[in-house]
């Protein structure tokens, strides 16, 4: 089997990206000049040049116009009839946090004793929901296909936030390039992100008022530290010294309005709730919404600090037999039909909003749902907008992102029409300067997550192995044991083909090597090949995957 | 003779009164069959309703129990409940409602009342005189009883067993995630899966047990020897259609698979609980399949359904000629006394006065098959009425006087001797109670 | 214009009327639009159950302004342009109030992690949305006491509100209502009927419960004094606010009601001591249903109980329970109320009003305030509601006979001088809540066609009928593209 004139620019293509071996021949030195010509550029929301060429240089927008001078040492991307848009900035991506070692929750059933303090290594908060001092960044365990599921629907920039906690820690902001988050990170600590996340299991607190009693508490006692703490130390002898609490410290900044407060919320009674904590304590937030603020909108008011959106629209129900009917509520048919119209309102109510690709179960459906928003009123400029120069702005970051302009960020999405319509594609996307190209890939068609013992065959050899797929359908991840390693791998799902990208090191080889599986049921062919030829594949499913984690709460 | 009448009556409520042989004058007679009798009659000779009517020859030397300005009205009759088999809900050692195992038709609900349950004269003391009581774990839950309410044991108690077969039919919709819930539903694929593993229980009993009973007939007529089987024997009465088979079903998938299976199978047919029945009321009255309600007090089953649902459920089977009867539900039996408001509640929301009085009497007794001993007062049947001082659906009613198979009934309870004894505590305000003397 | 499309506009054209219309069975509260507050209403030639000094009356007027009463007789004339409600033939009273509800509570009504929880509060977590609000105007309930659960011998704050269905969680709680708290005692806080997993967290006894209430209001009392030092001597480091040992001292300032959950007559003398010695007053006992056996020593201290009217022999604790219960401890001077604990009950309160005169024979006007008037006073908003006297909120309903007869069926209930809900509108919607359920199944199926055949959207759809009823307020963003205020750029 040949290599199509595709895969050859593509694995060409992957080279460029690949990480520097520390024990190979050195670091790659591909020169980081480009000249996109002929396209179509989208500056900012209602700002176009019809035909024009973007000039990049080291990961920065050197010049963009209709009529630029190329630079001599540029490379020419011709991207004659198709548009280029400013990479797109998702605010509200929930990521889970690595573990530290923690002594962990207290297993086994059974509820706490009333005022006994947890015993956990260091000078924490009792509470298991109360980790304000967790930074992200430090802590950020991120798939390749969370990555990747994003950055193919051109988002180029995203607010990473903590899952799950009331006090849940400092979001952090990077690009989508691969390579190490030191190269990829714009800012460590983004904003405290708080919620009305209940505990899990039998911890408190394991009611939504008790999550509010912990809010209030805990903000109060963050006061009071400082307060305490500023006392002691202004006289300390003769004072028994205040105990230490490294999460009041890290919450002090927020709660003195120092630091950005992102609140994550469920539904829209919990804005009006997180209101009324605005209210109590002199502070504003900056929200994170579900979609559901059409349905109070007044009452909802104003929002200085805006508010990010999602637009996991609601599947149609099925109706098909008689008796299914009648358990769809009626809540359940108005808010399918009306969530596409949530953005339009926000909008015409002038309520300043960004739009993210949290919550969605298939990340590749994204635009697609904005174009769903658009189409009920929303208008494209305001898509645009809310999902570059606002976000930007939101984040202060409106002098680096958001919109093509020199001195930018080199942050880009090419496509072949409209960014917010189904029928285009995204042909390629540009983090930092450095091109990603997208597979043309079709909407995910089946499950193929869980565990599968492949076997090889390149030339009359039978080479087993087992690949474990797993993550979201839509944004897969995958580990391949092979040859006694385990090694993680790029997966792209398009419509029942799961390509698998693995770096070949762990079979031999140099550059990574690519096989395609064509998934049906249980049961998968496929083929690939390497440097020594090229090979077909049997596998079989053995396990499937458990349950998932769940979403953001 | 106002004092004697007074005195009289206070007898009456201690139940010292005629047993077996007396004649019941003065009061309005209700005999749900026919017209109310204003100042009719009710002779009652051996336990048994001899006449009724507005002039009837009482026969000589029979004592008369003076009704004058009181009601009289058949006792009530409450079906598929648990009295008798649970004291207190919390309680497991006082629980013999759900066996373990999915198929326990055997289980017989006979064995295990408890005579002197507490619960017994509290729910007759507000004329529930008769119930069917009924096991309800698993899918083929058990045998029920027809019994009345006072006695000495289950044995002497005992009007009609087996008086139906019991079945939980599975559920049949999806459920989807709760939001608000930690714990993930299962797939739509599992939830079938559940769903079908479930249904093939049930028709593998009746399946199972139909080829049981063909065995054990023609072992009887000489053929191969078939051992006995506990669970299958105890399911021949309802293959045979001689009893009813009562199946609880509430939703709309539920009640129409279960028209479906009971077609198939030839088997006669109740439905218990019934919320969505009057969805299918044309089926339901072609088929001439009766509907228990259980549900008349309770919140609409849906967010969406307007907020009278329940309440309307059985002015609608009586429009649409579905037979039907009303009761109160299995969760407990400790307020049975309340069958009378369902009724009520039913009757103020579009169902006639008169049909809400049969659903409590004459037609709980036609679903058991006993409506020629109960249900209703006409010669012939059993002496087991109640005597009110007013409409025994109206909340504020007292039953004065009851009888069942004309012995006559103990109003007192736990609850009239509590009273008793704290009403009479010495006031530390050493006042004078507002509360007249006793109802 | 597609036919779904045209379906749909035809489903969702809102109803006309006069006066905004009710609710008519919505299942969405964001959805409905407040009713207007008329300046003036006038019901007529009604037999008016007051709950009040003037008992009950026989073709009277009740005439309300600006959603307050004004007054209650017979021969009352209409100012101009007021809503006159023709009730021949009916019974009006007053709005009922439930003082015993967790209908409009959103997550779990208990934090049952702890076995004090007197931090948290329902007031933070009302319910607007539920479907409850609606279904319990349809019983003529007016006005709610929503507590936390009964999982911990010292729970969460409450927070008492009313039907005003369609509102935001903040405008539906009665403003100026006295603070209250829910204590709980016997099988629940102990945690009897748990399960084999929860058996370690203490107090698993009675004996326990005690030591524990006696120790926080100790614990409180201590908090109280270190505070009232700091405050005068600035010694030392400032003292940390506790937010349940706050609670705690209102308690012991008399500025916080308790509402214990209590069944067992011991245990009711237990926390009747215990108030005592630290110098309250219990509000309320809630079930109380052995209340009848000490309903002199309740009496005593001015302990209101708030009863179920019959509910026994759920749980061991209740076996003793009797349906004279509410009678025997009104004759004894308790201030009785007879409330639902339920969802299904709630709507049918004035029924349950008519067992106190079946067991027990408390006159019919007495027993209705064990669902009006004593509710109020026990939760100490009588100056408010509870009895149609001038000055008082508009809150009645109007029946169709006897609240005390099982026949009667509520027909309107007003709320602050609106009418919230009304069957006749209920019955009149009910066609097009049907039609709009099956044009939306419709656009369901139509979508999926289309889904299947490859083809985008549907064209767009008109906004929703609660679109139309929000007057979206016009906002300024300071820079016209982001949204940080000045000063706040990073």
């Amino acid at each position: 089997m040949s290599f199509s004139r595709r895969t050859l620019l593509l694995l060409f293509t992957l080279s460029l990206t690949l990480p520097q071996l520390a024990r190979g021949q050195g670091p790659v030195r591909t020169p980081r000049v480009h000249a996109l010509t002929g396209a179509r550029i989208v500056l900012a929301p209602g700002r176009v040049i019809e035909k024009g060429t973007i000039v990049v240089r080291d990961g920065i927008i050197e010049a963009v116009g209709a009529s630029v001078s190329i630079p001599a040492d540029a490379r020419i991307w011709k991207v004659d009839s198709l548009t280029i848009y400013a990479g797109l900035i998702d605010l509200a991506m929930p990521v889970s946090v690595t573990p530290a070692d923690q002594g962990g929750d207290q297993g086994g059933g059974g509820r706490r004793q009333p005022d006994a303090p947890k015993e956990k290594p260091g000078a924490f908060h009792e509470l298991d929901v109360v980790t304000p001092e967790i930074v992200l960044a430090d802590r950020l365990a991120m798939k390749d296909g969370d990555r990747t599921g994003r950055r193919n629907v051109g988002i180029t920039t995203v607010r990473v936030i903590p899952e799950k906690g009331v006090f849940r820690g400092e979001a952090a902001i990077l690009d989508l390039g691969d390579g190490p988050l030191a190269d990829n990170l714009l800012r460590r600590e983004a904003g405290q992100v708080i919620s009305f996340a209940t505990a899990s299991g039998d911890q408190y607190p394991a009611s939504t008022m008790g999550t509010v009693a912990v809010l209030r508490q805990t903000i109060m006692d963050t006061r009071w530290y400082a307060d305490a703490h500023a006392a002691y130390e202004s006289k300390p002898v003769g004072l028994e010294r205040p105990k230490t609490n490294v999460a009041f410290e890290a919450l002090l900044p927020s709660v003195q309005g120092k630091e950005p407060i992102i609140f994550v919320t469920d539904d829209v009674l919990d804005v009006l709730r997180a209101k009324e904590l605005e209210k109590e304590f002199g502070l504003q937030f900056a929200y994170v919404g579900s979609g559901e603020e059409y349905k109070r909108l007044h009452d909802v008011g104003k929002l200085p600090r805006g508010i990010v959106v999602p637009v996991n629209f609601p599947e149609a129900p099925s109706v098909d037999e008689p008796g299914q009917a009648l358990t769809l509520s009626t809540e359940t048919l108005r808010h399918w039909q009306n969530a596409p119209g949530n953005l339009a309102q926000l909008n015409a109510a002038k309520m300043p909003f960004a739009i993210t690709a949290m919550g969605l179960k298939d990340v590749s459906a994204f635009r697609k749902n904005v174009a769903k928003a658009i189409s009920r009123g929303l208008s494209a400029d305001a898509a645009l907008a809310a999902t570059t120069t606002v976000p930007a702005s939101m984040v202060g970051l409106s002098d680096r992102l958001g919109t093509i302009e020199a001195g930018k960020i080199a942050n880009l999405v090419v496509t072949d029409g409209p960014l917010f319509s189904d029928s285009t594609k995204v042909r390629a996307v540009w983090v930092d300067g450095d091109r990603f190209e997208v597979e043309d890939v079709k909407p995910p068609q089946g499950d193929p997550r869980g565990t599968w013992e492949l076997v090889a065959t390149m030339n009359g050899t039978d080479y087993p192995s087992t690949l474990i797929l797993s993550g979201q359908v839509g944004g897969l991840s995958g580990t391949l044991k092979v040859a006694g390693q385990e090694t993680p791998a790029t997966i792209t799902q398009s419509g029942s083909n799961v390509i698998v990208s693995f770096p070949g090191e762990a079979i031999g080889e140099t550059g990574p090597i690519r096989f395609t599986l064509t998934v049906k049921g249980d049961q998968a062919t496929g083929d690939g090949s390497t440097a020594h030829g090229s090979f077909t594949l049997t596998g079989k499913r053995t396990a499937k995957p458990g349950l998932d984690e769940g979403g953001a709460r | 003779m106002k004092a004697l009448l007074i005195a009289a009556s206070l007898l009456v409520a201690r139940g010292a009164f005629a047993a077996g042989t007396f004649a019941i004058t003065g009061g309005t007679v209700h005999p749900v069959s026919g017209p109310e009798i204003p100042g009719g009659m009710v002779v009652v000779e051996n336990g048994k309703i001899t006449a009724v009517g507005a002039n009837v020859t009482v026969p000589a030397g029979v004592e008369r129990v003076d009704a004058t300005g009181l009601q009289v009205y058949p006792g009530m009759i409450a079906l598929n409940t648990v009295l008798g088999l649970q004291e207190i809900g919390a309680v497991r050692a006082t629980r013999d409602v759900n066996e373990v195992g999915n198929i326990n038709p055997n289980a017989r609900a006979k064995v295990a009342l408890n005579a002197d349950s507490e619960l017994i004269p509290v729910a007759r003391a507000n004329g529930v005189l008769v119930a069917q009581s009924a096991t309800s774990g698993g899918v083929i839950t058990g045998t029920s009883v027809v019994w009345k309410l006072q006695g000495w044991n289950w044995e002497e108690m005992t009007i009609k067993e087996p008086a139906a077969l019991h079945v939980n039919w599975p559920n049949m919709i999806t459920r989807t995630h709760n939001w608000w819930d930690e714990e993930p539903v299962k797939s739509e694929e599992d939830q079938k899966k559940e769903r079908e593993k479930s249904l093939k229980e049930v028709r593998d009993a009746f399946d199972n047990a139909k080829a049981y009973m063909k065995a054990r007939e023609a072992m009887a007529a000489g053929g191969a020897r078939h051992d006995f089987d506990v669970r299958w024997e105890a399911m021949i009465p309802a293959l045979k259609k001689q009893i009813p088979v009562f199946v609880q079903a509430d939703e709309y998938m539920q009640i129409a698979a279960a028209l479906d299976f009971a077609k198939e199978q030839d088997v006669r047919l109740v439905i218990v609980g019934g919320r969505d029945a009057w969805r299918l009321a044309d089926r339901l009255a072609a088929a001439r399949v009766p509907v228990i309600y259980d549900e008349t007090l309770s919140m609409p089953r849906r967010s969406w359904e307007p907020y009278d649902a329940a309440y309307t459920v059985p002015g609608k089977l009586f429009a649409a000629g579905v037979p039907f009867c009303i009761s109160t539900g299995t969760d407990d039996a400790s307020n049975l006394r309340n069958l009378p408001y369902e009724a009520a509640m039913a009757a103020a929301f579009g169902l006639p006065k008169e049909e809400a009085l049969k659903a409590v009497t004459l037609y709980p007794a036609q679903i058991l098959g006993v409506a020629d001993r109960l249900g209703s007062i006409e010669p012939g049947k059993d002496a087991t009425l109640i005597v009110t001082d007013g409409d025994p659906l109206e909340i504020e009613s007292h039953v004065k006087m009851a009888w069942i198979s004309g012995d006559p009934v103990d109003l007192t309870s736990r609850h009239t001797r509590l009273y008793d004894k704290y009403r009479n505590r010495p006031r530390a305000d050493g006042g004078v109670s507002k509360l007249a003397a006793a109802p | 214009m597609n036919r779904t499309l045209l379906l749909l506009l035809v489903a969702l054209a809102a109803p006309v009327s006069a006066m905004a219309a009710t609710a008519a069975g919505d299942p969405e509260a964001w959805h409905v639009r407040v009713p207007d507050q008329p300046a003036a209403v006038l019901v007529k030639n009604a037999t008016i159950w007051t709950s009040g000094p003037q008992g009950r009356l026989e073709h009277a007027d009740l005439l309300v302004e600006k959603g307050k009463i004004v007054k209650v007789g017979t021969g009352l004339s209409a100012p101009k342009g007021a809503v006159v409600v023709d009730a021949e033939g009916k019974h009006v009273t007053p709005g009922i109030i439930d003082e015993h509800s967790h209908s409009c509570v959103v997550g779990d009504v208990n934090e049952g992690t702890h076995n004090v929880s007197a931090e948290v509060r329902i007031q933070d977590v009302i319910n607007s949305e539920t479907t409850n609000i609606y279904r319990q105007l349809a019983g003529g309930v007016t006005c709610a006491n929503e507590l936390h659960g009964s999982a911990n011998a010292i729970g969460g704050q409450n927070c008492v509100v009313k039907m005003r269905y369609g509102e935001n969680p903040e405008a539906l709680k009665l403003a100026g209502a006295k603070p209250g708290i829910k204590f709980a005692l016997g099988e629940n806080p102990k945690q009897s009927n748990w399960g084999d997993r929860y058996t370690q967290r203490y107090p698993q006894t009675r004996e326990g419960v005690e030591q524990l209430i006696r120790e926080r209001f100790q614990a409180a009392r201590d908090y109280k004094k270190e505070r009232e030092e700091f405050a005068k001597t600035h010694k030392g480091l400032p003292p940390r606010r506790d937010l349940q040992l706050d609670a705690l001292v209102e308690i012991l300032d008399g500025k916080r009601l308790v509402h214990s959950h209590a069944y067992r007559a011991d245990e009711m003398l237990m926390l009747l001591s215990v108030a005592d010695d630290f110098g309250f007053r219990i509000g309320s006992f809630q079930h109380v249903l052995e209340g009848y056996k000490i309903a002199d020593e309740i009496a005593k201290r001015g302990t209101g109980a708030s009863t179920f009217s019959d509910w026994w022999a759920y749980k061991f604790e209740v076996y003793d329970a009797i349906p004279y219960n509410g009678s025997i401890m009104w004759d004894r001077g308790v201030n009785v109320t007879f409330n639902s604990d339920s969802d299904e009950l709630a709507r049918r309160l004035n029924l349950e009003a008519a067992k106190a005169v079946k067991y027990g024979g408390v006159p019919e006007a007495e027993a209705l305030k064990f669902v009006t008037l004593n509710a109020a006073k026990q939760l100490d908003i009588a100056d408010r509601v509870g009895s149609l006297e001038a000055g008082k909120d508009a809150d009645f309903a109007i029946w169709s006979g006897s609240p005390l007869s099982v026949y009667s069926v509520c027909e309107q209930t007003w709320v602050d001088g609106r009418k919230y809900f009304d069957r006749a509108e209920d019955l009149a919607a009910r066609s097009s809540v049907a039609a709009e359920r099956d044009s939306l199944i419709a656009a369901v199926k139509a979508s999926k066609k289309s889904d299947k055949k490859g083809k985008s959207e549907a064209a767009p759809v008109a906004a929703p009928q609660g679109a139309a009823a929000f007057k979206p307020p016009k906002y300024q963003t300071s820079d016209g593209q982001g949204c940080m205020g000045k000063g706040d750029e990073r």
